[in-house]
């Protein structure tokens, strides 16, 4: 198969800011479902709502763009209706772990075989910026003005939580990892959930200071590294898996 | 009906050539200049608000890879 055949041409360009990290994302996760050959009769995409879950409508497959923070129960009800379909969903950090954080932490408990591509800007983007439980601390946003005074939710921790988990962080800069975590969280069978740390230049990185998307992909480039080995958990700025299987 | 994978829709907007191993489709480009930072020659530059290939191309497909918008194609080097 060739990534084209999983893009709906007719809807391109997207609705995505010129740069914004979403782009990059969505044609990796295209790369990654053509290098597994899926045709698109076995696959089917959920979002939930923000700029991150625009991703649904523009995947020539058959798609739900659901209600905000219902990505993950939607698509729970699609595999058990039909386990024969991969189901992936792909959708923002304020969607996934903020307002759908309960549906996170059952769907995780219970190893629902679910692909979860979560897009970490850190922020509530498509709304103009508001601080998200991703935030980093200290980071200002339109509602933190004088900068975040909490720390960020631990996703890593969440879904290791439980005794059967997969999980990767993966980066935007990082490409050839992101599409490889992404087949390898499509492949697994059960709950796997790809952190894929991203950036807002519009409504984030602008009130910072940047000036561009791609000079936000620099400190991707910087502040993320392919964590060597695969024991423990990833530490602050390691990418990787971590996964238990029985 | 339609070819599996297909499903009906369009194939992309029509590309230009830049040179020999790079198109670029200006129905798909945002400007956002990503490329041109990620090449590692520096081959891409914008003039007039057209992509322009320098010649210096290395086929490295970073370029390509990058590219939020699916708006810059790079050939695989043949092996
Ligand atoms: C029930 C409900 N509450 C609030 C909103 C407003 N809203 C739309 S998108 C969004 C946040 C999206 O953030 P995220 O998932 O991080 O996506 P991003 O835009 O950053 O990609 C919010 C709060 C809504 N649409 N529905
Ligand atoms: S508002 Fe931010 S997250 Fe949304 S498309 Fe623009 S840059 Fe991307
Ligand atoms: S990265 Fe893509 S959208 Fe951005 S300037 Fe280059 S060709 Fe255009
Ligand atoms: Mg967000």
């Amino acid at each position: 198969m060739d990534y084209k055949d999983y893009i709906k041409w007719e809807r391109m360009p997207t609705t995505w800011c010129p740069g914004c990290a979403i782009g990059t994302i969505f044609k990796q996760t295209a790369f990654a479902l053509a290098d597994l050959g899926l045709p698109a009769e076995e696959l089917t995409v959920v979002s939930g709502i923000g700029c991150s879950g625009r991703a649904a409508g523009y995947f020539n497959v058959d798609s739900v763009h659901a209600t905000h923070g219902r990505a993950i129960p939607v698509a729970e009800g699609i595999k058990r209706a039909n386990p024969r379909l991969k189901v992936i969903v792909f959708s923002g950090d304020g969607d996934l772990v903020g307002i759908g954080g309960n549906h996170l932490l059952h769907a995780g408990r219970r190893d629902i075989d679910l692909a979860v591509i979560c897009v970490n800007n850190g922020i509530y983007g498509m709304t103009g910026g508001q601080m998200a439980p991703t935030t980093p601390a200290g980071e200002k946003t339109l509602t933190s003005p004088h900068g975040s005074a909490y720390a960020p939710l631990n996703i890593q921790g969440i879904i290791t939580s439980n005794r059967r988990h997969w999980f990767a962080r993966a980066s935007t800069f990082h490409v050839a990892h992101l599409q490889r975590v992404i087949r390898e969280a499509v492949e697994r069978p059960g709950f796997a959930f790809v952190e894929v740390m991203a950036f807002c230049i519009e409504n984030f990185g602008r009130r910072l200071g940047f000036k561009s998307g791609h000079e936000m992909l620099t400190t991707l480039k910087t502040g993320y590294k392919l964590r060597p080995g695969t024991e423990g958990l990833l530490g602050d700025g390691e990418l990787g898996v971590v996964k238990h299987d029985s | 009906m339609d070819p599996p994978g297909h499903r009906g829709t369009e194939m992309p907007k029509p590309s230009k050539p830049i040179d020999a191993h790079i198109a670029w489709t200006a129905d798909y480009c945002k400007h956002c200049s990503t490329c041109i930072t990620i090449c590692p020659v520096k081959n891409l530059e914008f003039k007039d608000d057209e992509m322009t290939s320098l010649g210096k191309c290395t086929q490295c497909l970073l370029c390509m890879k990058y590219c939020p918008d699916f708006a810059i194609e790079v050939e695989a080097k043949k092996k």
